[in-house]
């Protein structure tokens, strides 16, 4: 179990996150959802300890430290390879260094990417470089895998291949976070959405819940966030005058 | 070089040639020794020089201090500022076109990155450190050699 209790975080005087307070169990896929900047990618963050916070992560009941931090990966937008090396390089790096590298998956995945094995890493495409980041974080051998917004730059085939793969591959207990704001396109695949909002998490929703009442998880989001469907009518009845105009 | 990069890949950051920066420690290395050897070379021509004014008869007191050796020393801490810069590029070299500090500072090994930046880089600066200490050591002592022989040239000079 991967308990985040009462985690806040600071950037300046600008407050990330606010007491968030949540907690993964083992093999659940999550999605992450929130708007740009609600706090999505500071507590991933927080999470592996790259950031400072108040507040405490447990892993299993510790808190996270170099003893059990092999026991999460992370996938990051903004890439955690080394663009100068090669997969191969990257794959006896990840084997030297996390006992529980599962060189198979590697394998396996790079075939199914269709990843050139020996050429840098900084001589991919910027997709190919997102599905390489991708495979890294899942063939860690970690129990949570983290990611944060891994797709952006992809086209959507790819991202669909993806998260059928990702579907395909999980052992029982590995859980995947996920943090995206395509709520769209990961609702087939996730077993619980966490939403967060300017720091502080506003929903938790499961998916067979919201299956068996029969809400759709995108409106679901939507009610949580408070979306005001006619938001953009308004706007735009204001900018053209038109609601003057009615009222006249 | 493939040889020193193999077993010595785990000092540099990944995709850096341990070999190139070692070959270019010791050429930076090789230049301060050379520069150094301006100190021994300075005291030799005063002595010479001392020699020629005692064989005219002129009795001048052999004073010279110690600021040629440092002098001519300065090509080692001008090595370890560089050697210091480069342990800040090897931290910068992890954010360049990636954030791979990210992984580095998940790895279960926490000195890891602390090695892999600054391992070489120490190293150098040791090694710097020594070189420095031996040849300044031995810089004093040829120093002493020559002021000894200036001053015993001027007490014959003397008569005494």
């Amino acid at each position: 179990m991967l308990e985040i209790k009462n985690v806040s975080l600071r950037y300046g005087t600008k407050k990330a996150l606010d007491g968030v307070t949540v907690s993964f169990a083992p093999g659940q896929i999550v999605g992450l959802l929130g708007e740009n900047g609600a706090g999505k990618t500071s507590l991933l963050k927080a999470i592996l300890g790259l950031l400072p916070f108040s507040g405490e992560v447990l892993l299993d009941g510790e808190s996270v430290t170099r003893r059990n931090i092999a026991r999460l990966s992370f996938a990051t937008c903004e890439h955690s390879f080394f663009p100068s090396l090669t997969p191969r390089a990257h794959r006896d790096f990840y084997a030297q260094h996390f006992p529980g590298f599962l060189d198979r998956r590697f394998q396996a995945l790079m075939d199914f990417f269709a990843l050139p094995d020996s050429r840098p890493v900084r001589a991919l495409s910027a997709g190919q470089k997102n599905q390489f980041e991708v495979i890294l974080a899942l063939s860690q051998g970690a129990d949570y895998i983290l990611m944060d917004e891994p797709f952006a730059g992809n086209d959507i085939f790819n991202r669909e291949d993806f998260y059928k793969v990702l579907l395909g591959i999980l052992e029982p207990g590995e859980t995947v976070i996920l943090s995206t704001h395509l709520i769209q396109e990961i609702r087939d695949f996730v077993s619980r959405a966490v939403l967060i909002r300017g720091g502080r998490i506003v929903g938790d929703l499961e998916t067979d819940e919201l299956e068996e009442s029969g809400t759709d998880l995108v409106e679901a989001v939507k009610a949580s966030y408070g979306y005001e469907p006619d938001r953009a009518a308004r706007a735009l009845d204001s900018l053209t005058g038109r609601q003057g105009e009615g009222q006249s | 070089m493939k040889k020193m990069d193999r077993s010595l890949g785990r000092l540099v950051p990944p995709g850096i040639s341990a070999g190139r920066e070692i070959v270019a420690m010791a050429g930076g290395l090789l230049l301060a020794v050379m520069l150094s050897l301006r100190a021994p070379l300075e005291t030799a021509l005063r002595f010479r020089e001392l020699s020629e004014l005692y064989r005219l008869g002129i009795p001048v007191e052999p004073d010279w201090g110690q600021a040629h050796i440092l002098r001519a020393m300065t090509g080692f801490p001008v090595l370890a500022l560089l050697l210091a810069g480069l342990a800040v590029w090897h931290l910068v070299y992890f954010r360049l076109g990636s954030r791979a500090d990210y992984l580095m500072r998940r790895l279960p090994d926490r000195l890891e990155l602390a090695r892999r930046c600054a391992a070489l880089p120490l190293a150098g600066i040791g090694a710097a450190l020594v070189i420095s200490a031996l040849i300044y050591l031995a810089c004093r002592a040829y120093d002493m050699h020559r002021l000894n022989m200036a001053l015993r040239l001027l007490r014959e000079l003397r008569g005494e």
